[in-house]
């Protein structure tokens, strides 16, 4: 079984510098088959995996020992368990289809080989976090997949600063470098709880710290649970550090759908639930319900931003955050089974969704306004369905994946007596259905508003909308053929959480709720958008549409807050101390040491008669020396 | 009997090699680099054999009934002999293209060097005063002629007229000192000298002092230490590019065999009263050879001025042997690997280049933007020039880190200070070259990579300093840093007293 844990582990890795090889040569289509190939084999290992531990139980291994200082030994150890293997295989999954789909996407891209490289070696990074024992090794999955995303997003770095009404002006090196930055903030609170662990425990290993939980102090444990949580927020996009997410959609398609939908967002989800032990400690309710609380926030937060944005990547994306948002507040409320189960199910939905806008712009040649389409389904049939389905998914319609595990949160809700959540949570699914339909129709029926634009839109090639396949099947069958199957297996790994009697008894009624604010949602944006686009000045112009539409503002403060003066700071400390003090200082050291180097120069006359008496000086020298410590000493 | 001829073989072949190679050059047909690969054959030969010995010595004497106790052989020397013989092979073979290049050289400068190397490889084995002196003289004196063999150039002689005049005089001091040793001891066994101070305690031996300091005075001439130093630059700048590289890197390893020895075993008794000379000497080189490397304006000159403080570096350490380092011995030995790598590979460059663009003399300002014309190079000469400033991730970090560590082990924090004022110092006049290299435009366009013996090893020894400043470990059964310093204080156990 070890073979298998490597062969899944690094088959990617491989992958990725195979294509590195032809980083600097023109297009070849061997690179993108090669990765999608080994992305194959990992996937065909993780399932395998998966078999087996389901069978068998979690496998472990240590690859090497990696650090060994002192006290301190890092080993590169690998334990798949089933919270692992789930991951291994929702992230094997959707990168197998992303990759074959983006030798079709990126088919007229130039970087065609280096964009296979980064995309293998973000999949290899991403398994390191999730199958490593220990939190150094998750650690460096975690910057692994956070440089990754930098070279994704930034992918396209030459393209330049594009101004728009709506978003301040942003590029793809911009957009990259915001991601990169905010999650430096949030690493930082996450080394903060990785070290606290470290200090009080004298181990970095999963096992050894969950042991010794119970004999923590309190206040410790909270501690480490904000510090790691903290770090999860970066990664996973919570509010205050939501802002890259949206921005990120500058990078290629594919990219925003395995990364920034599916896999490396999520992380910060895995970290709660991986971390379980720790958040279900009573020590640490409070942090637990603040996660629930926070998540639930940002779950309606995104989804209002959602309700007016133009831009059909930027609303997938903050529909993703909203998700985000419900898999926290299941994981704060203590089912992480729950929040794993939507986690995986989202990533198969969401991905789909994104490939299926992948498709539009394709079609459209990068036009992301949603104003600008209409009447795609004619040309687009194959990616209406997909779209559509993953659509009807989102918004939690029986009987697609979403439903059961949105479905299932609601419930959690619920048993846990926060009623507030529960009320916000249902809101938002309404908001989720209304917007998410308000993308489909607005993109794909109506009046053909792209036609004015010139655009002869066509639908992908056949191998492409196969591709997809696998994952509109996942997203149509997950919910009723694998939550109970899923639920016993991950019990194994995480607390059985299980409702109440009582819930149980009422829970059709909620259903029943969940189920009508979701359609209504959706008949909604069919009334307003389903004819054509209508546009109303007076709501476009009112206060909570441009409060929406500019995203709270939260942009712009982040920008006059903390980048305008930080940027103030910094030049006038390049200007006053850099200039006139650091330099200044290490000039003049500098000059010294040049002029007394010009003057012993004047030792090297080149004259044997003054180097023979040097010589005698030096033997002078040595004697006296000698014969004064003779003397002295 | 057999056993000592096995030990003497490598000796053996590189002295029948010299004399080969003098009758051979007689021959006015053969060429060049057959003249070269020959004397590689000898060497290569002469190496593996050793190679073999260093797995099963460990305390032995050649020809004991012949020569009583004047040649050990010891892990010590055998290690330094390894050295010897890698350093003149990768000399030799590095300079290929400059043999070729220039009219004046023909078969008996081959056998020159290998009476040289014959003269290191006695000077490693030795254990007595006299042997001592005739190794160092003839290993000298061979290379007072190589110094200079460009008889067209005015330079040339000058520096070889000047090494000789104050090569001499330092042997003199030598030979006295040898004198004076006797006189007191009767003896001049290394060994011999040892026990004789450590049973006359409480008598006076100013006279043996005395003694030994003029000895100490020609090694520490010989290996270019202040104020003894005033050579080098003149008569590194006039030698021709494969002799100043062999002068650089493998002579001073042969004058620390021999000083290793003499300190390790005969001083030992009598530090309280040299190491004051030795601390002031290490801060005096240190210092005049950063102020002299930073004046140059030839590469060769900063070169040569540059392996002045790396030897002060190296006095440091001598200095924390005496003070009670445990290591500081081992780190001497790793440090004379390091720099012997870096500076050969820096001196390969040079003289790669000299051979094949018809430059003489190669200043900084050759090498404006160089990186853009031929950038394999450039890439190499930065990892020589980054592995000389000690940049961590290069086998000369480790040799300076090893240093520092042994001289902060004996509570010298301000000599340890010093030293790293001192590498700050030595970044200007390394990273000078790399900034000339990068930064500026070239005015020549690019060139190919020139797959030859000598550009090949040139990156092979750029990835060995790599390789020996991370790859510890990575790979198993190849010795990385660790092994390196294992090897060493192995070699260092095995030296008798």
């Amino acid at each position: 079984m070890e073979s298998l844990v490597y062969v899944a582990l690094f088959a990617p890795l491989v992958g990725s510098l195979f294509a590195a090889l032809f980083g600097m040569s023109p297009k070849n289509l061997i690179t993108g088959i090669a990765t999608s190939a080994l992305l194959f084999i990992s996937w065909v290992a993780s399932v395998l995996l998966l078999i087996h531990v389901v069978g068998n139980g979690a496998v472990s291994t240590t690859l090497m020992d990696w650090i060994g200082a002192g006290d301190l030994l890092i080993q590169f150890g690998f334990q798949v368990d089933a919270v692992t293997a789930v991951m291994m295989v929702v992230v094997t999954t959707v990168s197998t289809v992303v990759h074959v789909y983006s030798i079709g996407y990126m088919d007229h891209d130039k970087g065609f080989n280096r964009f296979f490289s980064y995309l293998s070696a973000f999949v290899f990074s991403m398994l390191v976090l999730v199958m490593s024992d220990n939190f150094a090794g998750l650690f460096i999955g975690w910057e692994g997949v956070g440089v990754c995303s930098w070279l994704l997003i930034g992918f396209w770095y030459h393209k330049e600063d594009v101004s728009t009404d709506i978003n301040p002006s942003i590029s793809p090196s911009w957009a990259a470098n915001e991601a990169f930055i905010m999650n430096r903030i949030a690493d930082l609170g996450m080394l903060i709880g990785i070290f606290l662990i470290y200090w009080n425990t004298g181990s970095l290993t999963y096992d050894t710290f969950f042991a010794s939980i119970p004999t923590m102090d309190a206040q410790l444990l909270v501690a480490i649970a904000v510090a790691l949580f903290i770090g999860a927020m970066g990664k996973s996009a919570q509010f205050p550090l939501h802002t890259w997410l949206a921005d990120a959609m500058e990078g290629p398609t594919p990219v925003s759908a395995l990364i920034h939908a599916a896999t490396m967002v999520t992380a910060g989800v895995y970290l709660v639930i991986r971390a379980n032990p720790l958040y279900s400690h009573e020590a640490v309710e409070g942090v637990s319900l603040f996660i629930a609380y926070l998540g639930t926030f940002v779950a309606m937060f995104a989804a209002t931003m959602a309700l007016v944005n133009r831009d059909l990547k930027r609303i997938i994306a903050y529909s993703t955050l909203s998700q985000l948002g419900y898999m926290f507040a299941a994981a704060g409320l203590g089912a992480y089974w729950v929040a794993l189960f939507h986690l995986a199910a989202h990533a198969f939905f969401k991905a789909l969704l994104f490939l299926g806008a992948g498709n539009v712009m394709h079609a459209m040649h990068d036009e992301l306004d949603i104003f600008k389409m209409g009447g795609l389904s004619k040309v687009m049939k194959w990616t209406y369905i997909y779209m559509g389905l993953a659509s009807l998914a989102l918004a939690g319609i029986f009987p697609l994946a979403g439903f059961y595990s949105k479905d299932t949160i609601l419930e959690v809700a619920i048993n846990e007596d926060t009623y507030l959540i529960w009320f916000a949570l249902w809101v938002t699914a309404g908001l989720t259905a209304f917007y998410s339909f308000r993308q489909v129709f607005l993109t794909f029926s109506g009046n053909e508003r792209y036609k004015e634009l010139g655009h002869r839109p066509h639908e992908m090639p056949n191998y492409v909308l196969i591709a997809m396949a696998p994952l509109a099947i996942l997203a149509v069958i997950f919910g009723f053929v694998f939550m109970d199957s899923f639920q016993a297996f991950t019990s194994t790994v995480l607390p059985a959480y299980e409702m109440s009697h009582a819930t149980h008894e009422i829970a059709w009624v909620f259903i029943i709720l969940t189920t009508l604010i979701a359609l209504s949602g959706i008949f909604y944006a069919y009334k307003k958008y389903g004819a054509g686009l209508i546009r109303d000045e007076k709501v476009e112009s009112s206060f909570v549409y441009k409060l929406l539409s500019n995203q709270y503002y939260i942009p712009k403060f982040y920008d006059s807050m903390f980048t305008k003066p930080y940027r103030e700071i910094s030049d006038m400390l390049w200007k006053r101390v850099d200039l006139k003090i650091v330099d200044a200082i290490v000039d003049a050291i500098a000059k010294f040491i040049y002029f007394s180097g010009d003057k012993s120069r004047a030792m090297q006359t080149g004259n044997l008669s003054h180097y023979l008496n040097w010589m005698a000086a030096g033997v002078l020298l040595v004697a006296v020396i000698v014969s004064l410590s003779a003397v002295l000493g | 009997m057999i056993w000592d001829l096995y030990l003497v073989m490598p000796l053996a072949l590189v002295f029948i090699g010299a004399l080969f190679l003098m009758l051979f050059s007689l021959v006015k047909q053969v060429e060049l680099t057959n003249y070269n690969l020959v004397t590689v054959a000898f060497l290569s030969v002469s190496l593996i054999i050793e190679l073999i010995i260093f797995q099963n010595v460990e305390h032995d004497y050649l020809f004991e009934t012949i020569f009583a106790k004047m040649f050990i052989v010891d892990k010590l020397s055998t290690l330094f002999n390894i050295l010897f013989l890698s350093g003149a092979i990768l000399t030799l073979l590095i300079n290929n293209n400059y043999f070729k290049s220039r009219d004046y050289y023909n078969g008996e400068f081959f056998a020159l060097l290998l009476f040289s190397i014959f003269g290191m490889m006695m000077l490693a084995h030795t254990n007595e005063l006299i042997t001592a002196f005739i190794s160092i003289e003839l290993a000298s004196i061979t290379l007072y002629v190589l110094v200079g063999y460009n008889h067209h150039s005015p330079k040339s002689s000058e520096a070889m007229l000047k090494y000789i005049i104050l090569g001499s005089l330092a042997g003199v001091f030598f030979i006295l000192g040898v004198a004076l040793v006797y006189g007191v001891v009767g003896s001049t066994y290394l060994g011999d000298i040892y026990s004789y101070l450590i049973h006359h305690q409480n008598s006076d031996i100013s006279l043996l002092v005395v003694g030994m300091m003029f000895m100490m005075v020609t090694l520490l001439f010989k290996i270019g230490a202040a104020p003894f130093h005033s050579w080098v630059v003149d008569v590194y700048i006039g030698s021709p590019f494969p002799v100043t590289m062999f002068m650089a890197t493998t002579l001073k390893i042969a004058i620390f065999s021999i000083l290793l020895r003499l300190f390790l075993v005969d001083f030992a008794p009598i530090y309280p009263l040299i190491l004051e000379i030795i601390k002031v000497v290490a801060i005096a080189t240190l210092l005049l050879g950063s102020l002299l490397a930073i004046a140059q304006t030839q590469l060769k000159g900063m070169l040569a001025a540059s392996s002045i403080v790396h030897v002060g570096y190296m006095l440091m350490a001598l200095y924390a042997i005496g003070v009670g380092s445990s290591f500081a011995a081992s780190a001497i030995i790793f440090y004379l690997i390091s720099y012997f790598l870096s500076a050969l590979g820096a001196f390969g460059i040079l003289s790669f280049l000299a051979s094949d663009e018809e430059k003489r003399h190669l200043s900084f300002d050759d090498f404006k933007g160089f990186a853009h014309e031929r950038p394999y190079m450039a890439a190499a000469m930065t990892i020589f020039m980054l592995s000389l400033a000690g940049f961590p991730s290069t086998i000369g970090f480790l040799g300076k880190f090893y240093i520092f560590m042994s001289v902060v082990e004996t509570g010298e924090i301000l000599l340890a200070g010093l030293g790293i004022l001192i590498a700050f110092i030595s970044i200007y006049y390394y990273f000078k070259l790399i900034a000339l290299m990068y930064f500026y435009p070239s005015p020549n366009p690019k060139k190919r990579f020139p797959f030859a013996i000598s550009t090949l090893l040139i990156v092979g020894v750029a990835l060995m300093i790599v390789w020996g400043g991370i790859g510890t470990g990575l790979i198993p059964f190849v010795a990385g840093a660790d092994g390196l310093l294992t090897i060493a204080s192995e070699a260092l156990k095995t030296i008798g007293k």
